[in-house]
């Protein structure tokens, strides 16, 4: 929101020595944010204005023009590019030092004396926009003719286009709660009371009712109109505002349109209350009957953007006893709007409830000056002083206006003065600060409320303009209290507690390991990606759309839905990736989204309990750990897949058992995958991507991935390392290798041999070998063996025995041959 | 014969010298006191000697073998020595060379590192690390908040909701938009007092460039107990400030409107690259706006289950995704979420 200094000065003496930049900073520290403070005559320095002389053809483009301009005392040439540009012209001339916007577009670019296809330019003559005039009316490729300005040639373009005030720009988020601040007035307040200045009191002369028309209004809803008031004048001659008011407006970025408009708007933007303006004639002439009530369902209006909107029945409207004449709070009907022929006015000053304006203006996506300013909720006191400005205004910009009405206010009951009570020791109890109960006292008063102090117990009365929403509890006091004294102000310490060690998150323990496992002992590099996921995607993998959460309203169409695995996304970066990297080797840890797991509570109003019974819990959101690995010229990825999973499981202390699936998903290559199992329970998989699927996604190579439910991995028992004591006694050691079917699993192989043999020690399969000199469809494999009695040391003889065991169990239950 | 023996000592010594190369250090060791060698020789001669004089000639003969072993002895070693240095010499590797194959080093993703960083300061600090749902209900992300529906404050972020859930009261289900979602989940699940952080992801429904990603990262805080005051926020601002900046990096609080506190505050870090002096990277102000928060709203405290006459307590929602962007000066958000190697094996 723009703020202008000049006007803000008309209520507001601020201390001498007190600069631009100490008041912007003063207000940012202590009330809302400044954004920017815009000095219009220090942007224009070096603008002056200039008279064409002279305009030839340049002789090396077809476009530009070498012109001799007077700029005052001296006549200078500029080449310039406007197709408008004429002798005898006033023009925009920015001489060298001057700062100007290239087309209006860019950053400020300073200019200097130059040659331009040959020809000395000192400077530019510009439109508009290219020195941040934004509401003048050139055409494309023209420059601004500024024959209506009194100025002569030299002028400081500021001087002659009255353009010498500070325009202070305050964030709009911050005005949130301040629906006081948007408008000059409540800004000179705040800023009286944060530098201790005297603010002029606000006072319009009092209307004095009149005849012509009979006026009536007729509020149907008071919650959701607590207050309108109105009031009929005649005699206006609608024309153009004068200078001061356009300059006003135009600080304020808001355009001029006609004096009544004008009016209006000068209103808003001083007090922060909207106002409107009818013509009466088109309410109803002498007879003007305005009926404030909802909206029919389908009823419709054209508003003043020309726009037709359809309404519906929670929508309020200003109609004239029939036909809806403006969407109450938003916008003005077309129709009802002031044109050149108005004679006649009504205007409107009213108050609407916050929420149904919003409401109105989200559901027809209309958003002006008005709504921004009723949905913040509105101090209904502003309707009078508002309407009474303006009638004052109106007859001051066209003299032969008069009242002609009675002056309307239909009002419900307004309320007495709110008030809060609580002891005064509880600001500085919440502030850890030391403020005296006077010092608290003086600010509360400088910035309007009322406070008595008896016994050390506050009694505030918050001021209407602050009561509406902004101010309703202690700690909104306790707020005041403290940004005026200065949050800098308040001292610094560190809060006491009891010592107790924090509550420890286990998957967020195991994430923290994984990530150094693989990132700095696999070589894997660590992704962040989106939470959604394409249907192309899916579909590619052959998961089935259905599955899947999805959003309502995806910013792009292209993701619309939630991940329920790591896994799509990962091929995805593995594709992008490929260009540059021949090995690919990413890792995500991150929650999915599982549409038919059930997750936490989606929690209800007020208990403080767990609350929300009986409805939906929220989907499983498990954490996982996903890896991926690519890599050109690799056929077999599993195998570093399953190695890096290892790894992290090692590292988090987990011994884990690798197990196919019987029901692997589509996307999952059938013959190498597997189930990773934890203590019998299934914590994720290890598994190559069918070779199809990954060519149907672009990716160039054989893919393998893991994927660890986190969250069921902490379910298992905390891992423990099991000691048994070494043995006194020499193990004895022995190789075996036989030759078995294709399909045969070593883990069944070292289950059996294990539950054979009692000695065993240990066993570890050292050579897997496929080929020349082995049957097809068979595999030969090599163990190591060692054997080993806890109480003695083995006999040559007692491994004998548990060998010829252990080759009846690989020949009896794997039908394996002996090779040696 | 003592003389004779103390020529062949006089002898070996000076030919030892003369050698160059471990043949003809040999060669001579051989020709002294080989099988046929001169000092046999003389030993052999020593034979015919009387017994006393064999005795005394014979000590002689065996000081005069040992020195001869001890010089040759010292010339093997040194024979020894230069060739493993010219041994060593060879098998020369170029130590700059980075170690070959897979296992080159990885990377974990500078979100994760900032993170990490900030979760064992405030653990030093006694804070729990807590986590919640993406996905959450309306409820906790907005309305336990202080966010009623149809509150104006709803305007200032973009919601993804979720299909299925986006029209009916109640059921309303939402991608988290701030991670003070789990400001009231944590309240009613570990109580008062309290002091945890919830780092985690966000959401907003905004297109993206180089300065907006509808993915980012927040730290939230949470403190709440007897006599949590306004300055013990400051405090802990401060002491996450020299932490991460460097002890007696200055901070300012300023108000700022958020519904979930009362007084909200918007926080600012001088510059650490200018140092309050004005730069690119502070948009000239000397400031970096990067700690957002506020006393907990005590309507935020009563959905918590708290008594907000009795305890009270303050939040914060650093932004870490900036906090990342501004430590490695990173100047493209879109970076952080691409997964693009070239990008994170920077880190």
């Amino acid at each position: 929101m723009l703020i202008s200094k000049k006007w803000l000065s008309e209520f507001v003496k601020t201390p001498k020595g007190l600069s631009d930049e100490d008041i912007a900073e003063t207000v940012t520290l202590s009330t809302v944010e400044v954004e920017s403070i815009a000095d219009q005559a220090g942007a224009l320095e070096n603008i002056v204005v200039g008279v064409i002389e002279s305009v030839e053809q340049h002789t090396n483009a077809d476009r530009l023009k070498v012109c001799k301009v007077d700029v005052g005392g001296r006549v200078t040439q500029i080449v310039c590019g406007g197709s408008n540009v004429k002798k005898g012209m006033k023009v925009v001339a920015a001489l060298p030092g001057a700062r100007v916007l290239w087309h209006g577009e860019g950053d400020h670019v300073e200019l200097k004396k130059t040659k331009i296809r040959g020809e000395e330019s000192e400077g530019m003559i510009c439109a508009g926009i290219e020195i941040g005039l934004t509401h003048t009316n050139e055409g494309e490729h023209e420059i601004l003719d500024l024959g209506d300005v009194k100025a002569k040639a030299g002028d400081a373009l500021a001087g002659a286009l009255g353009l010498d005030d500070v325009i202070f720009d305050i964030e709009h988020k911050s005005l949130t709660n301040r629906p006081d601040l948007m408008g000059h007035y409540g800004m000179a307040r705040e800023i009286a009371a944060l530098t201790r200045s005297p603010l002029k009191e606000y006072k319009p002369a009092k209307i004095t009712a009149g005849k012509g028309i009979t006026l009536t209004v007729d509020v149907e809803d008071q919650e959701l109109c607590p207050r309108y008031m109105a009031v009929a004048l005649e005699g206006i001659v609608v024309g153009p505002s004068p200078e001061w008011l356009r300059n006003r407006l135009n600080a304020c970025g808001v355009r001029s349109i006609n004096n009544v408009v004008d009016v209006t708007n000068f209103v808003m933007l001083e007090l922060g209350q909207p106002m409107h303006g009818f013509d009466a004639d088109v309410l109803g002439g002498d007879k003007v009957k305005i009926v404030v009530r909802k909206a029919k369902a389908k009823e419709k209006i054209t508003a003043l953007d020309a726009q037709t909107y359809v309404l519906d029945s929670d929508m309020f409207l200003i109609t004239d006893g029939s036909k809806p004449m403006a969407i109450a709070g938003v916008m003005g009907g077309e129709d009802s709007g002031v044109s050149e022929t108005t004679t006649r006015i009504v205007f409107e000053s009213a108050n609407f409830s916050a929420t149904s304006v919003r409401k109105t203006s989200t559901k027809l996506s209309l958003r002006s000056e008005s709504s921004a300013r009723f949905e913040k909720a509105l101090d209904p006191n502003l309707c009078e002083l508002a309407l009474a400005r303006a009638v004052e205004l109106m007859k001051e910009l066209s003299p032969t206006a008069r009242v002609c009405s009675a002056v309307i206010d239909e009002k419900k009951k307004l309320d007495v003065a709110k008030t809060l009570s609580f002891p005064s020791e509880l600001v500085n109890a919440r502030l850890g600060s030391s403020i005296s109960t006077g010092e608290m006292e003086d600010i509360l008063t400088r910035l309007g409320f009322g406070v008595s102090n008896k016994k050390e117990i506050f009694t505030i009365v918050i001021p209407t303009w602050r009561a509406t929403k902004d101010i309703s509890i202690k700690e909104d006091v306790i707020e005041e209290i403290a940004r005026i004294y200065g949050y800098d102000n308040i001292p610094s310490t560190l809060p006491t507690f009891v010592i107790e060690p924090p509550a420890v998150d286990r998957v967020a323990v195991l994430a923290r390991t994984a990530r150094k496992v693989l990132a700095y002992g696999s070589g894997a590099s660590e992704v962040y990606l989106y939470a959604f996921v394409s249907p192309e995607t899916l579909e590619a993998l052959g998961e089935s759309l259905d599955d899947y959460l999805k959003l309502a309203n995806p910013l792009a169409s292209d993701r619309p839905y939630l991940v329920s695995s790591l896994i799509p996304n990962l091929l995805e970066a593995a594709e992008q990736n490929q260009r540059s990297f021949d090995t690919v080797n990413l890792f995500q840890c991150e929650r999915v989204f599982r549409k038919d797991d059930e997750g936490e509570e989606p929690g209800g109003a007020g208990s403080g309990s767990a609350g929300g019974e009986g409805k939906n819990k929220l989907p499983g959101q498990p954490r996982m750990l996903t890896g991926l690995y690519t890599k050109k010229g690799v056929e077999e990825p599993f195998w570093k897949a399953k190695e890096m999973m290892e790894k992290v499981m090692v590292v988090m202390g987990y011994s884990v058992e690798l197990r196919p699936s019987e029901k692997p998903s589509p996307w999952q290559h059938s013959g190498r995958q597997a189930q990773i199992i934890v203590s019998g329970e299934v914590v994720g998989l290890v598994s190559e991507i069918d070779p199809e699927k990954t060519t149907a996604l672009g990716l160039d190579n054989r893919v393998a991935v893991f994927e660890i439910n986190l969250e069921l991995l902490v379910r298992q028992d905390e891992p423990l390392a099991v000691y048994k004591a070494v043995s006194v006694h020499p193990s004895v050691k022995r190789d075996l290798a036989f030759v078995a079917a294709d399909r045969t699993e070593f883990a069944d192989i070292e289950t059996a041999i294990e539950k054979a043999v009692d000695l065993l020690g240990s066993i570890e399969l050292f050579d897997v070998y496929r080929g020349k000199g082995v049957e097809e469809g068979h595999k030969s494999m090599a163990i190591h063996l060692s054997f080993r009695d806890d109480d003695r040391t083995l006999e040559s003889s007692d491994v004998d025995v548990e060998m010829e065991k252990i080759r009846k169990v690989l020949t009896e239950q794997f039908g394996a041959t002996m090779r040696s | 014969m003592k003389k004779e023996l103390d020529q062949l000592k006089k002898e070996f010594l000076t030919l030892v010298e003369r050698v160059s190369d471990r043949d003809s250090l040999e060669t001579l060791h051989n020709e002294f006191l080989g099988r046929k060698g001169k000092l046999k020789g003389a030993m052999q001669e020593m034979a015919k000697l009387a017994d006393g004089e064999r005795k005394a000639i014979g000590k002689i003969a065996n000081e005069v073998k040992e020195a001869i072993e001890i010089a040759y002895g010292g010339h093997q070693a040194q024979f020894n020595k230069q060739e493993r240095e010219h041994a060593m010499g060879s098998e020369w590797v170029d130590v700059t060379q980075p170690g070959l194959g897979e296992n080159s080093k990885g990377s974990i993703h500078p979100v994760t590192q900032v993170q990490q960083d900030l979760e064992d300061l405030f653990t030093s600090m006694g804070f729990m690390v807590l986590d919640g749902p993406e996905l959450e209900s309306d409820y906790y992300n907005f309305t336990a908040l202080n966010i009623p529906p149809a509150h104006p404050a709803r305007d200032m972020q973009d919601t993804f909701y979720v299909e299925g859930h986006e029209k009916k009261e109640g059921d309303k289900w939402v991608m988290r938009t701030q991670t003070s979602s789990v400001q009231v989940r944590a309240l009613r699940e570990y109580g008062v007092p309290i002091r945890a952080i919830i780092p985690g992801r966000c959401f907003r429904n905004e297109a993206t460039d180089a300065r907006h990603e509808h993915t980012f990262h927040q730290l939230e805080g949470l403190v709440v107990g007897k006599g949590i005051t306004f300055a013990d926020m400051k405090g802990v601002f401060q002491a996450v400030a020299d932490y991460l900046y460097g002890k007696g990096t200055k901070i300012r609080l300023m108000p700022k409107f958020y519904p979930f506190v009362e007084p909200g505050v918007r926080g600012e870090l001088e510059c650490f690259l200018c140092k309050g002096k004005g730069c690119r990277v502070c948009k000239q102000s000397g400031w970096l706006e990067v700690m957002p928060g506020g006393m907990v709203h005590p309507n935020v405290l009563r959905e918590g289950g708290i008594d907000p006459e009795v305890y009270s307590g303050f939040a914060f929602g650093f932004g870490l995704t900036r906090l990342v962007m501004l430590k490695y000066g990173i100047d493209d958000i879109r970076h952080l979420e691409s997964g693009d190697l070239r990008f994170l094996k920077q880190f």
